[in-house]
This record gives structure tokens, C-alpha cells and sequence, in this order.
């Protein structure tokens, strides 16, 4: 317990450390000095400020490292929770199909607004709503019936499947015009929300986090079968629905705001195994510091070296970056570490 | 010693309205009094009783009682402080060392703001019940069938010391491993006052280390002492296959 302190604290400074050298990195590069200096609103290592930098700074590059670390956190949460409710190391957060239901209603807004309207649909509602359909589907049949976790699996390709169908209709009809929603789908974080809508996004995170680490005995005794699980003390319907319910929610959220990332939902719960065991005390702090710590870098990647580097002159979509630096890391450590799951 | 007990008033189960009853009007009184195994064939209705004694079945008809009270009426908490259960085949895998796994069982006690240290006294009392201490920080996963077993039994004792509940507690184990089981059992139950209730297969072992029997059998549950229910005629008649036993150094030995 206290060499996962100790890991969690490194981690942590890992992290800030991340994020100041992030706000220097971009198509401008500023020193660190003059970064803490426009953070912490004093002159202690710069002589003076340049106000087109704090502009970059606080306007530009904040509420993108931001969105990052926030949707990293979420989607390495929802991953490890996902993973621990269906007993599948294979689960992710999209597993169930909310992140298909998202993709379908984001196309629609860009189908309309391509066909329909001269002004641009603001993709975000439009891909809630799509999300929370399907997590209405699924919650009824939860609620409905007691389902068993193979079959909700089952359920949850098969809603993906109905969704991609009708996402391959649109794209098709789009044509040419299609570019817009498969970028979307890559996900990225090249158009962050406002400050005031990152506060609450992270506010709505914190509260599920919270909420996850106060049950995390729980979480634990949900390795059992649902009888042991049961005959311990636990009403397993209402907290694998509650638990189900409140990841899937900031899955929804995430995937609304940025697109669908793969990847990092998956790997990063494995790699908090890997690092701190399997209890979920550790598991999510860890999971949520490494999530961070892996879009974070994903995405300055994206949006400096490789975009210079290629002279793209368009981003490179993070979903790409994340995949090309997880894949291989996690493999290396899967042959390294044998017993994972 | 406390006394524990189940009294048991005319239950019937039967799995949805239209269903024939598994079994009917079953009245029985099981006390801490020794090992009492649950004898039948399969499809008999042993697990489901089982289940209805460990408050995982509610859907019954008749009435259970736990200590005089309803068993219906207990707290999930309540429940889980009083009884434990330890199910048939714990050969699945779990990512937890045998010390975590056994501190599973500390759930109904535990809190937010509570002190971990009294809890992790009572895990390594259990622990040490079952002699598990040399492998307690080894994970579940590298243990052997008996271990997984031992460390099942860790969790369900650290859980609650008042009712453990066993199905088929030694299927899948070797011979050794079947009697260290069985005397572990033996002696939580003499020495520590625990009302264990085993579902069992192994006539022999039944035989040998349970004091008291319950059959199920002919769409009924009933129970009467070791004695009067041990013989060749009732086990023939209960598993439908011809049966013998003779007497071997004192022991009643079955045979087919």
C-alpha cells in the first residue's frame, strides 16, 4: 500500500510536470519560466510577459490540455470499471455501444446541416442524445430483465452494429462530404469547449470518481460471483446499474466533446493492473493518472512534433497517436508481465 | 457457545407458478451440533435449499427462520454478518492475493471513516484458522484447488463465524485434500460452535464426518440423525442405484 502511494504521488508529479511542458510545446514554443509565470500570474523567472504568449496560453492551449487530462481520466475509468462489471479484460468503454450511438447522432447533425441548412449543427447535442439513447436501450433491458453479462455484452455489439449500419448509410449518402464525421469519429481535441463547460465536465467527472472510490470495496467484491457477491452483503442489480450507469455518462460526455478515442480505455486499466495490483483503490488513481498522462502526450504529439515533422498542415487525429504509442508499449509489457487478467 | 439455528416450517419451492414443486412442505431444525451434510441425487433441490438458507432464494413458500427470526426480515448486512457461503467451484480466477481475497469477507463490517486495522486483525485470524499464512500474499490465481478452496473458506470465516453454508465443498479435490477440508470443518464446527452445512456427493465422507443428515429426496427435504438414516436401504432408495456398506474397523464403508 505504501509503494502505491509513493507510485501514485510519482505519477501525479509526472503529470503536472506534463502539463506545464505542454503549454510550451504548439506551433509557438514558450519557455517553462514564462509558463509559471502566466499561470501563476507573478513575474518570478521572466523579465516580462509577452501578452500575445498568455493569450496562447490561457486562451488557446489551457482549455485544451484541459479537455486532455479529462477525458483521459474518464475514459481510462470507464475503461476499468466497464472491465470489472462484465468480468471481460476485453471490455472498454464502447463495449456496450454508447460511443456508436454517439458517432450516429454526431453524423446526423452533420448530415443535416450538410443537406438541410446553410449553418453549421452543433455536433455536441446531437451526439449526447445519440449516446444516451442507447443507454437508455441498454437500461431498460437491465431493468427489464436479469440479464446476464454475456448477454448484456451481446446486447451492446449487437446496438453497435444497428448504430454502424445506419452510420455507413449516412456516411455513404454524404459522399465525398463524409471526411467531416470520419474525422470526428478518429476523435480530437482540436476544438475544446469552454473554460465554464470544462469546470463542469471535470466537476461531473470528480463526482463519479468520487463515488467510485467511496465503493471501492465494493468494486473489489464484484471479482466474486454475483452469489458470493450477494451473500456478502452487496445488492449486485442496483450497483452494477449504478456503477454501469455513471461511467457510461462520462463515456457519453467524452465521447459527445471529442470523438471517439480508442485504446486508451482499455490499456489503461491493464497497465494499473500491471503497476498496482487489482484492488480498486489503487486501480483508480492510477488509471486515471496514467489516462491523463497518456492523452496528454498523445495530443502534443498531435499537435506540434508530428504535425511539423510531416508538414501536414493538418493534425494528426490523437485516436492515431494513441494507438501507434499504446499498441506497441502494451504489448512489450504483456509478453514482459505474463499474468495480466 | 451461542446457540444457532434454522427452524424450518413448511417450505416449498418450485421455480415459476406453473412448475412442479422441486420440493414441499419441508419441516426441519438444524442446530450447531456437528456437521450436518445435505444427501441427494442432482436435481434433487440440495443447492436451491442450500440457497434458501443462505438468503440468495427468497422466492419460497413456507417460512425460515434464523435464531427465531425471520430469515426474510434480516438486513443485507445483518444477513451477511450471520451467515456465509462458500459456493461449488471457486476454480475461477481472480486477480487478488489469498490475504485480499479472505478480506473480502471484512465487507459487512467495514465503512468509509472506520479504522482498517481492527478489520485487518480479523483477516489474519481467519487466515491463520485455516493455516493459509504462508501463502497469503500469493495471488488466487497460482493457487492449487485445495488452496483455492482453503482460501474460500478464509473469506466465508472472516465474514461470519456464526453460519457457514458449503455446496459441494470438496468435489474437485483429491483424497488428501477432501480431508483436510472436511476436519477443518469438523473442527470450526466442535470447537468453534459454527453451524456448517455442507452439500456433499461423497457418501464416505458424509458418513464419517457428518453427524447429522438431510435428504433430498422424492420431492421432499427431511432429516433425522446419522444412525437411523446411514443405511444401505435409505442411501440405495435415495440415489435409485443398489448400495452396499459393511463395517470396517469400526466405520461404515459404502460401496456400488
Amino acid at each position: 500500500m505504501k509503494k502505491n502511494f509513493i507510485v501514485s504521488i510519482v505519477l501525479l508529479l509526472i503529470l503536472s510536470a506534463l502539463i506545464v511542458i505542454s503549454f510550451g510545446i504548439g506551433s509557438k514554443f514558450i519557455n517553462i519560466g514564462e509558463i509559471i509565470d502566466i499561470i501563476l500570474n507573478k513575474q518570478i523567472f521572466s523579465s516580462e510577459i509577452n501578452p500575445i504568449n498568455k493569450k496562447i496560453i490561457l486562451q488557446i492551449r489551457l482549455p485544451r490540455i484541459l479537455f486532455s487530462v479529462i477525458a483521459g481520466m474518464s475514459l481510462s475509468i470507464s475503461g476499468l470499471i466497464y472491465q470489472t462489471i462484465l468480468k471481460n479484460p476485453l471490455a472498454e468503454p464502447f463495449t456496450l455501444g454508447v460511443s456508436s450511438g454517439a458517432t450516429l447522432g454526431a453524423a446526423i447533425a452533420i448530415f443535416i446541416s450538410d443537406y438541410f441548412l446553410k449553418y453549421r449543427f452543433p455536433i455536441f447535442p446531437f451526439a449526447f442524445i445519440g449516446g444516451c439513447s442507447t443507454l437508455l436501450i441498454l437500461s431498460i433491458v437491465l431493468l427489464k430483465r436479469n440479464v446476464s453479462l454475456f448477454t448484456l455484452i451481446f446486447i451492446g455489439i449487437s446496438l453497435s452494429y444497428f448504430f454502424n449500419a445506419f452510420l455507413t448509410l449516412l456516411l455513404s449518402m454524404l459522399g465525398n462530404r463524409s471526411y467531416e464525421v470520419l474525422l470526428w469519429m478518429f476523435g480530437s481535441f482540436s476544438n475544446p469547449p469552454g473554460i465554464p463547460v470544462l469546470l463542469l465536465y471535470f466537476l461531473g467527472f470528480l463526482a463519479v470518481f468520487v463515488i467510485l472510490y467511496l465503493s471501492n470495496r465494493k468494486l473489489d467484491i464484484l471479482y466474486l460471483s454475483d452469489e458470493l457477491a450477494e451473500s456478502s452483503g452487496i445488492n449486485i442489480n442496483f450497483e452494477r446499474n449504478l456503477y454501469l450507469a455513471l461511467t457510461s455518462a462520462i463515456t457519453i460526455v467524452t465521447v459527445s466533446l471529442c470523438g471517439v478515442i480508442g485504446f486508451v480505455g482499455l490499456i489503461i486499466p491493464h497497465l494499473s493492473r500491471l503497476l498496482f495490483g487489482s484492488k480498486h483503490r489503487d486501480l483508480l488513481v492510477s488509471s486515471a493518472l496514467l489516462g491523463a498522462i497518456l492523452l496528454l502526450v498523445s495530443d502534443d504529439l498531435a499537435r506540434s512534433l508530428l504535425s511539423v515533422a510531416l508538414d501536414y498542415g493538418k493534425e494528426i487525429p490523437v485516436g492515431v497517436i494513441t494507438s501507434l504509442l499504446g499498441a506497441p508499449f502494451f504489448i512489450y509489457f504483456l509478453i514482459k508481465n505474463r499474468t495480466v487478467v | 457457545m451461542s446457540l444457532k439455528s434454522y427452524n424450518i416450517k413448511d417450505l416449498s419451492f418450485r421455480w415459476n407458478r406453473k412448475a412442479d414443486y422441486l420440493f414441499k412442505d419441508a419441516n426441519i431444525v438444524i442446530k450447531n451440533t456437528g456437521i450436518v451434510a445435505i444427501l441427494g441425487r442432482n436435481g434433487s433441490g440440495k443447492t436451491t435449499f442450500l440457497k434458501i438458507l443462505a438468503g440468495l432464494k427468497r422466492d419460497y413458500e413456507g417460512e425460515v427462520f434464523l435464531d427465531g427470526r425471520d430469515i426474510r426480515s434480516y438486513g443485507r448486512l445483518d444477513l451477511a454478518k450471520k451467515i456465509s457461503f462458500v459456493e461449488q467451484n471457486a476454480n475461477y480466477n481472480m486477480p487478488l492475493s489469498v490475504w485480499d481475497i479472505v478480506n473480502l469477507g471484512n465487507y459487512p463490517y467495514s465503512n468509509i471513516y472506520k479504522e482498517d486495522k481492527q478489520l485487518s486483525r480479523r483477516t489474519d485470524d481467519a487466515i491463520k484458522l485455516l493455516e493459509l499464512d504462508e501463502i497469503s500474499d500469493k495471488s488466487f490465481t497460482n493457487l492449487s484447488g485445495g488452496e483455492k478452496q482453503k482460501t474460500m473458506i478464509a473469506r466465508a470465516l472472516c465474514q461470519s463465524q456464526n453460519v457457514i453454508l458449503l455446496d459441494e465443498p470438496t468435489s474437485s479435490l483429491d483424497i488428501n485434500n477432501r480431508v483436510e477440508i472436511m476436519k477443518i470443518l469438523e473442527k470450526l464446527s466442535v470447537e468453534k460452535g459454527v453451524l456448517v452445512v455442507i452439500v456433499s456427493h461423497d457418501i464416505n465422507l458424509v458418513s464419517k464426518y457428518a453427524s447429522s443428515i438431510i435428504y433430498a429426496s422424492d420431492k421432499t427435504i427431511y432429516q433425522s440423525d446419522k444412525e437411523e438414516f446411514m443405511t444401505d436401504e435409505k442411501i440405495s432408495s435415495v440415489f435409485n442405484i443398489k448400495i452396499y456398506s459393511s463395517v470396517f474397523n469400526g466405520k461404515r464403508i459404502f460401496y456400488f
